[in-house]
């Protein structure tokens, strides 16, 4: 079975919100409302011997994805031939567990539909446009288990100890984050 | 030693360096002096140099009577106080950080930059002077790895080349660049508080028509109230640009409508490539920034202005090229820069870029070594001595002349009046005017900065964008914010001896603890809110509390943008009429519109 995710090679993350900002215009989305948010690790330390990182947060695509467990409705479900994470918003009845068993809080609420919504790895394109709109080349896209695929190569690429999730609580993030120490520290609990 | 006038000797009369025609009738005044330690004695040093000889370095020597210091040696006294331990000091930096840095440096190759910081400063010469010099005593120059090269110049595209339009009368009618900033002359500016003061009083003259390009002077410059009155007093007032700012509203008779840059096209020279941009939207009737200026003088001309007319034709020789009959004239001409007709244009613009020159051709190191055909001697550098200066005897022409600017390839060779004192020749430290080491007052130093969401004053009327970063910010060390009460979040005054604005603090390790930082801001809701709009560029504009009356530096006449002291006080909430919720921002989302007539291609 595959897995679609991004990977984000936070040495190159220059914390520009291009990423944020594509995808909400891509998408549609509301003011007040993210698919994807950057997020600014630090600075932490002692001035002036700091370090800081950005962090874009989006929908992790969880192995084991709380969000559909906990759905009512099977609004939130894995597409059968893709088995991405997504939403089928006629079937949402805004009860909004999901939400509240995401770990990351990367769903939002369509508060003009009363609905849930979140990153659909944009459907609608060829790859996520928040991918070809980075500027400096730090997302891939790709499933993980194609060793041809964009995100395959750049974990593979990768130092293994250069690569983390967010804090997985049995969920398993898909998603990877490539963060060399000499730039900073990854974070595991921010 | 062999490419810089480190080893010529110095006039300390003249301030000049040290040449034959000073110590004898008839001598060569392109010949410079030097101190050689083989016969002891001071003799001239032919370009590019003598082997025989074997000059000195450092030293001062007497020559005819006077006390004459090498370039190297008079840099040296200038500088030598300044030991890692004092810099440290003045910087608030570790001496040990300092001393790890310049190893990284002298490692090399590489090379010094500077940003915008200093230039906002009335330092801005001697900081570039202080980099520029650096870079050359380690020879960073021409070799790979290094700032300071001399690769190939593309075409220019520049619509207006003002170099070729700029007599020497209205060089000596600009304000302040004309005597006192001559290094404004660069690029043909005047100083700006010069140009404030001469239309509060009519001192030099009084101008009467302001034709404005920027966007928000009332947000960009210091003393924005005075600049409100003063733009009041002219006869016209013209704004172009994009959209309505506070300078619209609150100083503009006439606003004419610029496309923005996703509208039009632009051939940016880089390295040795064109690239065009090309528009990707139309919004609304508008004309493009680099043709505007043409549909003036043309329509000047119409009237029956005699000097409009001139220009048209082309009489005066220099001008004619450059002022177009209609777009499509401007655009055959645009395309010619690159060489192109309108059929290869829209090749280009299918491909996106072409290469302009061979990298080979481009990429050329240590030009300064190449044999000139003409002289049989190398290239060397443009200054009075064909090399580098470490005594920087071209500040001195300068101040005293505005030569080079005021000779070819500009359009007329003529000299200004000297400054009222001369330009320094070597590097000097002032502390500033407003001092955070003896300032109790105001105990914060406020630097300014760049945020990826903005560009200059554009984008606050971006929903996406504003809603991402919707009010200034004034970053605080925790040390600091602890104190007075502050919080990450919260509403503050931000206050220097001029004014006071309010901002959100943000609470961050990524500032010294005697440092505030804020980005500049104005507030485009007030100019339909309903509120006043003077709010637009009071509430939370930095600017209010530059300091524009400080010391000016001596070559460019910088005020003080960045780097003078205020104090942080909290408060309860924004101004009136700020919007600052993401919901806030609903009447700028893009609405769907009848089409809008596309006047240029």
């Amino acid at each position: 079975m595959s897995r679609y995710a991004i990977v984000v090679n936070l040495n190159r993350c220059t914390g520009c919100y291009g990423c944020m900002i594509g995808c909400k215009n891509e998408n549609g989305i509301a003011l007040g409302e993210n698919w994807n948010k950057v997020v600014q690790v630090g600075p932490t330390g002692t001035f002036p011997d700091i370090e800081q990182y950005f962090l874009p947060v989006m929908c992790q695509q969880c192995e084991d994805a709380p969000c559909v467990h906990v759905c009512p409705t099977g609004a939130s479900y894995r597409d059968p031939d893709t088995n991405i994470v997504l939403v089928d918003k006629e079937k949402c009845i805004g009860c909004k567990y999901c939400m509240m068993a995401c770990p990351y809080g990367v769903r939002a609420w369509n508060t003009a539909e009363a609905c849930v919504e979140k990153c659909t790895l944009c459907q609608q394109l060829d790859e996520p446009y928040c991918v070809t709109n980075c500027a400096v080349g730090a997302r891939f896209y790709g499933d993980l288990d194609d060793p041809d695929s964009d995100a395959a190569k750049a974990v593979a690429a990768a130092d293994p100890a250069d690569v983390h999730h967010l804090k997985n609580v049995g969920n398993n993030p898909a998603t990877c984050y490539i963060l060399s120490s000499k730039y900073a520290t990854w974070k595991e609990d921010e | 030693m062999r490419w810089s006038n480190a080893p010529l000797l110095v006039n300390p009369e003249t301030k000049l360096l040290l040449r034959q025609s000073d110590l004898e009738e008839g001598g060569d005044e392109n010949l410079f002096m030097c101190w050689d330690t083989k016969t002891n004695s001071v003799k001239p040093l032919p370009y590019p140099w003598d082997d025989d000889l074997e000059p000195a370095l450092m030293g001062t020597y007497e020559v005819a009577g006077m006390q004459c210091p090498t370039g190297l040696q008079a840099l040296w006294e200038s500088v030598e106080e300044f030991t890692l331990e004092k810099a440290a000091e003045i910087c608030w930096l570790d001496a040990d950080k300092i001393e790890e840095a310049i190893k990284i440096y002298v490692d090399g190759p590489g090379g010094i930059s500077l940003g915008v910081a200093t230039d906002q400063h009335p330092s801005s010469s001697v900081c570039a002077m202080c980099a520029c010099m650096l870079n050359l005593i380690m020879g960073y120059v021409g070799k790979p790895g290094c700032l300071l090269q001399s690769f190939g110049m593309g075409p220019n595209s520049e619509a207006m080349p003002f170099r070729m339009l700029r007599t020497e009368e209205s060089a000596r009618k600009a304000f302040g660049s004309s005597v006192e900033y001559k290094g404004l002359n660069l690029n043909f500016h005047c100083h700006i508080p010069s140009c404030l003061k001469a239309i509060e009083t009519g001192e030099p003259y009084q101008p009467h028509i302001w034709i404005e390009g920027s966007g928000n002077k009332l947000a960009m410059l210091a003393n924005p109230e005075r600049w409100r009155d003063a733009a009041r007093k002219m006869d016209l007032v013209v704004h172009t640009y994009i959209y309505p700012t506070s300078f619209t509203a609150e100083c503009a008779d006439i606003f004419l409508p610029e496309v923005e840059w996703l509208e039009s096209y632009m051939l940016q020279n880089t390295l040795n490539y064109v690239f065009v941009r090309q528009p990707v939207t139309h919004l609304f009737e508008g004309v493009p920034g680099q043709y505007l200026p043409s549909m003036i003088i043309k329509k000047c001309a119409d009237l029956g202005n005699p000097m409009a007319q001139r220009a048209m034709a082309g009489d005066d020789g220099a001008t004619g090229d450059h002022y177009w009959k209609d777009f499509d004239d401007f655009m055959d001409w645009y395309v010619a820069t690159v060489g192109l007709d309108r059929e290869g244009y829209e090749e280009l613009c299918e491909k996106g870029w072409m290469e302009v020159m061979p990298e080979e051709e481009y990429r050329q190191y240590e030009v300064y070594k190449q044999i000139d055909p003409e002289t049989g001697l190398p290239k060397g550098f443009d200054t009075s001595t064909g090399k580098v200066e470490l005594y920087a005897e071209s500040q001195v022409t300068l101040g005293r002349t505005g030569f080079p600017w005021t000779a070819p390839p500009y359009s007329q060779e003529y000299r200004l009046d000297p400054a009222s004192e001369d330009y320094p020749a070597v590097p000097y430290y002032i502390e500033p005017d407003e001092s955070p080491l003896t300032d109790e007052e105001y105990p914060f130093v406020l630097s300014n900065g760049r945020l990826p969401i903005y560009h200059h004053g554009t984008l606050r009327n971006n929903p996406y964008l504003r809603e991402l970063y919707p009010v200034p910010e004034v970053w605080i060390n925790p040390d600091s914010a602890g104190p007075l009460g502050i919080e990450d979040g919260d509403w503050v005054h931000v206050s220097s001896r001029r004014a006071t604005i309010t901002a959100r603090a943000k609470v961050t390790l990524g500032v010294n603890p005697r440092e505030v930082y804020m980005e500049r801001f104005w507030n485009p809701e007030f100019l339909e809110n309903g509120g006043d709009i003077s709010q637009s560029w009071k509430a939370m504009n930095v600017n209010m509390l530059s300091n524009g009356e400080s010391r000016y530096d001596r070559v460019f006449g910088s005020y003080t943008l960045r780097g003078y002291t205020v104090k942080i006080e909290k408060t309860d909430a924004p101004p009136e009429g700020v919007w600052y919720r993401p919901e806030d921002f609903q009447p700028w989302m893009p609405q769907p519109s009848d089409e809008t007539e596309m006047v240029f291609a």
